[in-house]
């Protein structure tokens, strides 16, 4: 089974010329990328963002490891410390903080949206090149040849173009779930920021150091 | 980010690498496999249908009455032409150029660019392209000296005068073996141009060479 699935999966590249190999790098690192993304956007918590921020809150306070490194756990912990710090200007200081976190969810989305936009180009590259042969061959009446011929020229044309879209049409659809994951967790990053803001400028306030406004 | 963290993300990146792949890759040999499979025949089934024949029922014979010979009618006389459609016709002015046929044939050559540029096959024309001189090859001594026999189907294309303007190869058993020795052997052969109406033209021409230890 094992080896006359390999020695099958050879015979199409062999059939579809100088495209494939791009097209199975081209593979590879996207799923590399996909699975990075997938890990990278695991949140670590259930929670809202407002009862993530009051359970953060009281670890701080007791002195407990966080419960797990994802991002918007760690994002909780960054603001509190931050807030608890004193700074007037929180508000700079969060979009500073968090900067990391948004760089980590938004990390490889442009390649992933790159690779399965050009995966299938190649495989029409690979199609146009086939059928060049196929012409070739009707102009040199090398038919029925050993190498290429008409048989080979269509074989490649249909080969890449196959081989492109599978490699794309998978990774589109997973790169869509991922994208829906991140959006979500822009916006609950944003929120986050907000609540840390309001809470300070009320604390601020009723402390009567600086005028409302922070 | 912590150590772990980035760890797990690299463990989770290429477990997905390597298991995208074998999805994608067993994606698409599966579906050339179908594909395949619809035009296998097994065999098993439907391979022989018997005929029952039953013999035709005895005509059970009737005598009938001969019928009537049908009254001939008289033949019917075809209807005499119109007379004078053409005199009719004289008197009016169709408002078109003469028309002389002769120009024809000069436009012949200009049209189809002259017979000099086209290129015709062994089917097409009146009488294919014939070796006039065919000068014995060598036989390369390695396959000699392993007994390998063999054959080279080439691809000739004859000019007008007889000269060989491009040799394809277009099978060869065993592969590479004695493509080359049969290139440079038949391009010293001397032809006899094709001729399609009477004209030399340009034809391709297929030439099977075959080498026997004999």
């Amino acid at each position: 089974m094992g080896a006359s699935f390999i020695s099958e999966l050879l015979s199409y590249v062999e059939a579809g010329g100088w495209v494939m190999p791009p097209l199975i790098v081209l593979m590879v690192v996207l799923w590399f990328a996909i699975g990075y993304r997938f890990a990278a956007l695991q949140r670590g918590t259930a929670r809202g963002a407002r009862n993530l921020l009051d359970k953060t809150a009281k670890r701080l306070a007791a002195g407990k490891p966080p419960k797990s490194d994802g991002v918007m756990v760690r994002a909780a912990r960054k603001g509190l410390r931050l807030k608890g710090s004193g700074v007037i200007e929180l508000r700079g200081f969060l979009d500073d903080a968090f900067w990391e976190e948004e760089r980590d969810i938004k990390r490889y989305d442009v390649l992933i949206k790159t690779i399965v936009m050009v995966a299938p180009l190649l495989g029409l590259l690979g199609t146009v090149i086939g059928m060049i042969e196929t012409f070739d061959s009707l102009g040199d009446m090398s038919l029925y040849s050993q190498s290429g011929g008409i048989a080979g020229g269509i074989s490649q044309a249909l080969f890449t173009t196959q081989m492109g879209l599978a490699v794309s049409i998978p990774g589109l659809i997973v790169n869509g779930m991922l994208n829906r994951k991140q959006q979500d967790m822009q916006l609950e990053l944003a929120q986050m920021k907000d609540i840390l803001c309001a809470e300070h400028t009320d604390e601020m306030a009723a402390a009567g150091a600086v005028p409302v406004g922070g | 980010m912590k150590r772990s963290t980035r760890m797990k993300r690299l463990v989770s990146a290429f477990a997905s690498m390597v298991l995208g792949s074998i999805l994608v890759l067993g994606m698409v040999v599966l579906i050339n496999h179908f594909a395949d499979g619809l035009d296998r025949n097994d065999g098993d089934d439907g391979d022989q249908i018997v005929f029952e024949r039953k013999p035709p029922p005895k005509k059970e014979v009737v005598q009938q009455p001969k019928p009537k010979p049908k009254p001939r009618r008289a033949p019917r006389t075809p209807p005499p032409p119109l007379a004078g459609l053409s005199g009719n016709l004289s008197g009016i002015d169709f408002g078109l150029p003469g028309f002389d046929m002769s120009d024809l044939n000069a436009l012949d050559g200009d049209l189809l660019g002259g017979a000099d540029s086209m290129v015709m096959t062994d089917d097409t024309v009146d009488d294919p392209p014939r070796a006039t001189f065919q000068s014995p090859m060598q036989y390369p001594p390695r396959a000699k000296a392993q007994g390998v026999k063999g054959y080279v189907v080439l691809s000739l294309l004859i000019g007008v005068t007889g000269e060989i303007e491009q040799i394809e190869i277009v099978e060869s058993s065993p592969e590479g073996v004695f493509d080359e020795v049969a290139v440079q052997g038949v391009s010293t052969w001397r032809f006899e141009p094709a001729t399609y109406q009477g004209k030399a033209v340009r034809a391709w021409a297929k030439q099977r060479v075959r080498f026997d230890l004999s």
